[in-house]
């Protein structure tokens, strides 16, 4: 192509460039100037609350760093980091492994494959607070609890699912982990039906095997849908809020407190806004730290 | 319920328009710090024990005539949660009272005839039903309230208080607060409370379902026993009894509800005095709480089928006069109530001792005191 | 499939030698394929057991729960939670403002998530990076740490709801259908997805279609978006669904009873004296089943291949 650059090719490119820029901005910028009005605004007005003492009702009062020394003092926020990091190490990758498998098998000519997809996805589909509910029956330390029925049939239990402090976060992540699973598969799904069906054309005539061409073709190709799955699993984590507050509201004995819900309680039991501010800035800080980790994990985002 | 049996006779009485903002009450905290961070709330707000002294010491709620509360005749235990620094912000419109029950024919099956009258005998007594796949006492099931509300009930029938009169000192970590906790884990250790027993939202108690022979019981229960265990409503299923006292002094009722208060951004006052004045009246305190269960803050209300028919409800209107186990009384609750369970949940779950338990609690009480403004 | 059956094909005219292969092959290929149904029978039957056991207990009896054991399948079906729950809010009213909520939020984020995700995709320009990156972190926002801000925006909109220019005054947008729909309307994390979706597709077209003359908005709308027809319809289906369930932004900014949407509705069966489970379960089995029907009729589209043809 470039051997045959002429003259008039180099002021077409040089216009193809410009038109390019200009409708790129202008493609970006409903989206981008919205999230700026409300995302943007909101952050700062939160970023400057929380160098205040700010009740809600009273005028927010500067303080300095007090709300940030508070919290480097505060145990149960670093506890309640700690938690959602095990919750992400252990659910993340177990809950993407499934995500993928279903997504593998259910892009196959399968008799009731829509059925199946449906059933996968139900978690998603349901209202977390009816969910939360259910888990809360399904855990129940009695005849009556699901989980208990089932193990009493292998001979184990009954076990105190959310009422002992060493169980009840396993409890909490194998929750995540089945309510995680839907959204992921269904991301996936869809990139899968984005891999050309020619590369497996190509890899059948050199005799790849099923495993190879999972290795070879549907893993690189899956490679920006399984980046953005991690990234944004990761934040969703992060945020887990109303799961907790019907399972555990935290408890037993905080044992279950993970970060958002540490923020919900300064903000809005406490009415301590400006401290919940800073809690939410340093959470800010760890994601941006855990998301620069992840892109180095899948190793970028394109196949640049 | 509310609409057409309290709201109606109102609107057509005065002219003048109610609209209910029903919200869910676990996001009560998020519709309110929002309203009132916008200067837009509403002009009646109805909310529960321990909420009165925080927004009245921070003027959301607007100050109410002492000789109108005294019209009212109400009984001083239900008065006392309405009021800061000797002034009244709120009043009762709905109580849901604790205490404890029992099934009668499984004290008969151990000879026990008379309810407990002191703390040690409660624990002998729970004690002596344990066994058999059946707990003595449920406590902490989560069918009546959390482990935070569990202690101070426990922390006034030991003679304890939550905090001084002014409210501006923590005092539940002392004897009486030494004594509740131990009394807790010594039942575990017996095996007459099980901390494990659970009852989900929705889920039956496991009073309900026989696996516990005595268990702490809010009137709010007799709905659902109604719904799901209708056999435990009948005439001398179930006996009740006050939560005995711990040193010689007076039995105890826990006491949570609805109180009601008048936002003081709120530009029609008179309207909402008025209303307010309507909700209390003996007739309509009767009809909206006999559609959900709860307990009216006064016996003196006309006849009223659903309220007589429920033991709870009865049994509740004729100890009014106990109910002074109760959470708050400072203004500083807010931040301190939730942090409450994780701090007494430690000390069931045994992660920490009692001695660390209480030291928590204190220092989270003065930390909490120390920053109001 | 195609890449399952071609293997018998192409072995078929070799010579005689290769048909016991072809059988142990096939042999081979059915087991496989019977462990995969199994698999995805009782996979799928975990996944979905506690939505099933919902259900279940939208139709069962109070008293049922309280035996021990209880009866796995309610023994009288009560449809009268279903009934009793309809009547017990203006549900009809409600349904209507959910699947507006639902539908702004899906045709808005279908067209200015994929306009943004594909240009910060494809194309070439100084602040890409940028944008992309805010994007990311608008995501990692938690709803908390911003609630109150944006409440006061809404709040505080000037010359609307009896406010001033100033925004003094008046409730602004509260309780209006602005406050619902305009300050979720353009979720960050559909960019993103639209943008990795986006990102599969091949640049050769595109330069091609610039060397054929065709204009950069109508490559975006007829070459490349066509390609990611299944990426498009997850999102328009995720942003539906978050707007169907979107619960806790319309529980504070609507406080009339014809601007509340399912959820909130629903959430009134739970109070804190005694939740109506029943008719809770109820609710919210009600409110799954159209998500269901739309998921089921969407899914259709995901057909291994369906991109593939339009490349070719």
């Amino acid at each position: 192509m470039s051997a045959a650059a002429s003259p008039t090719t180099d002021v077409r490119r040089r216009s193809v460039r410009t038109a390019e820029r200009r409708w790129g901005l202008l493609l970006a910028a409903p989206a981008t100037l919205h999230t700026l009005l409300w995302i943007g605004v909101p952050i700062i007005v939160a970023f400057v609350l929380s160098f205040t003492a700010y009740d809600i009702i009273h005028a927010p009062e500067f303080s300095g760093f007090e709300n940030y020394a508070i919290i480097f003092t505060d145990g149960l926020f670093w506890r309640s980091v700690l938690h959602n990091v095990i919750i992400a190490a252990v659910g993340i990758p177990i809950s993407m492994f499934l995500a993928l498998v279903f997504a593998v098998l259910l892009n196959r000519a399968i008799p009731g494959r829509g059925l199946f997809r449906v059933m996968v996805f139900l978690p998603h589909i349901t209202a977390t607070v009816a969910v939360a509910m259910i888990w809360l029956w399904i855990y129940n330390p009695s005849e009556n609890g699901l989980m208990n029925v089932v193990l009493g049939v292998v001979g184990i239990g009954p076990l105190p699912f959310l009422t002992n402090p060493d169980l009840a976060l396993a409890s909490v992540i194998l929750v995540t982990i089945w309510q995680g699973i839907g959204l992921k598969m269904l991301i996936y799904l869809a990139a899968l039906q984005g891999v050309d069906g020619q590369l497996y054309e190509a890899a059948d005539l050199d005799g790849a095997s099923f495993v190879q061409k999972f290795t070879h073709v549907t893993v690189p190709m899956l490679r920006p849908a399984t980046f953005f799955i991690l990234i944004t699993s990761l934040i969703a984590n992060f945020q887990t809020f109303d799961l907790i507050y019907i399972l555990t509201e935290g408890g037993p004995a905080n044992s279950t407190s993970v970060v958002t819900y540490r923020i919900y309680q300064t903000a809005f039991q406490e009415f301590r806004v400006g401290l919940a501010n800073a809690q939410s800035v340093i959470l800010l800080l760890i994601l941006i730290v855990l998301a620069f980790l992840s892109r180095r994990i899948v190793g970028g985002s394109d196949d640049d | 319920m509310l609409d057409e049996d309290v709201i109606a006779p109102f609107t057509e009485r005065t002219g003048v328009t109610v609209s209910v903002d029903q919200v869910d009450w676990n996001k009560l905290n998020e519709k309110i710090s929002t309203g009132i961070a916008g200067g837009i709330i509403a002009d009646l707000i109805m909310t529960g024990v321990g909420w009165t002294q925080p927004f009245a010491q921070k003027g959301i709620f607007a100050e109410i005539p002492a000789d109108f509360i005294e019209s009212l005749g109400f009984d001083e235990s239900v008065l006392a949660p309405a009021r800061f620094e000797g002034r009244y912000y709120s009043l009762p419109q709905a109580l849901d009272l604790r205490f404890l029950g029992y099934h009668p024919e499984m004290f008969e099956a151990k000879g026990i005839t008379e309810p407990p009258t002191t703390m040690e005998e409660l624990a002998d007594v729970a004690q002596e039903l344990t066994g058999d796949g059946v707990v003595g006492l449920d406590y902490l099931s989560g069918s009546a309230g959390g482990a935070r509300q569990a202690f101070v009930f426990l922390l006034y029938a030991f003679g304890g208080t939550m905090f001084s009169e002014d409210g501006l000192t923590a005092t539940l970590h002392e004897e009486p607060g030494r004594l509740a906790l131990q009394w807790m884990l010594d039942q575990m250790d017996s095996g007459a409370i099980d901390y494990d027993l659970r009852a989900p939202e929705g889920q039956p108690s496991p009073f309900q379902q026989r696996k516990a022979a005595m268990s702490l019981v809010a009137t709010g229960n007799w709905p659902t026993w109604q719904q799901m265990t209708p056999e435990l409503c009948e005439e001398g299923a179930v006996g009740v009894f006050l939560m005995p006292p711990g040193a010689g002094g007076k039995p105890v009722m826990f006491q949570g509800g609805t109180f009601i208060s008048i936002s003081s951004l709120s530009q029609n006052k008179d309207a909402a005095g008025a209303f307010m004045k309507h909700m209390l009246d003996p007739e309509f305190l009767g009809i909206a709480n006999a559609a959900i269960g709860k307990v009216p803050p006064t016996p003196d209300i006309p006849a009223n089928d659903e309220i007589e028919s429920s033991l709870l409800t009865r049994f509740a209107l004729e100890n009014l006069e106990y109910a002074g186990a109760t959470e708050g009384g400072t203004a500083a609750y807010m931040q301190i109530r939730t942090n409450l369970d994780g701090i007494t949940e430690g000390c069931l779950t045994r992660k920490k001792s009692v001695d660390e338990t209480l030291e928590d609690m204190k220092s989270l009480c003065d930390d909490a005191i120390s920053r109001l403004r | 499939m195609t890449t399952e059956t071609r293997p018998e094909i192409v072995p078929a005219p070799r010579s005689s030698a290769a048909a016991p292969r072809t059988t142990s092959l096939r042999r081979q290929k059915r087991i496989a394929t019977t462990a995969i149904m199994v698999f995805l029978i009782v996979a799928s039957l975990l996944m979905a057991a506690p939505f099933l056991w919902m259900a279940l207990s939208s139709i069962r009896d109070p008293t049922e729960l309280a035996k021990v054991p209880m009866p796995l399948i309610p023994q009288d079906l009560r449809l009268e939670n279903y009934t009793e729950a309809l009547t017990r809010a203006p549900f009809a009213i409600y349904a209507r403002n959910s699947l507006i909520l639902a539908t702004a939020a899906a045709v808005l984020n279908v067209a200015f998530g994929s306009a943004c995700g594909y240009a910060l995709a494809k194309m070439r320009f100084r602040l890409a990076p940028a944008i992309f990156g805010w994007m990311v972190a608008c995501i990692m926002i938690p709803f908390y740490a911003t609630v109150i801000p944006v409440f006061l925006m809404v709040r505080h909109m000037p010359l609307f709801g009896g406010n001033s220019i100033f925004g003094a005054g008046g409730t602004g947008w509260i309780d209006t259908w602005w406050a619902l729909i305009v300050p979720g309307a353009i979720s960050p994390f559909m960019v993103f997805l639209f943008r990795q979706f986006y990102v599969s597709t091949p640049s050769e077209l595109i330069e091609a279609a610039r060397l054929d003359g065709v204009s950069e908005f109508g490559i975006y709308t007829r070459i490349i978006t066509p390609l990611i027809m299944p990426g498009l319809l997850t999102v328009a289906l995720l942003s539906f669904e978050a707007g169907w369930n979107n619960f806790l932004w319309p529980l504070l900014v609507t406080t009339s009873e014809n601007l509340r949407v399912i959820q909130v509705g629903i959430s009134s069966f739970r109070q804190e004296a005694a939740t109506d489970w029943h008719l809770l379960m109820a609710g919210t089995t009600m409110a799954a089943v159209p998500m269901i029907i739309l998921f089921l009729i969407f899914q259709r589209y995901f057909v291994q291949g369906f991109a593939a043809s339009g490349i070719k």
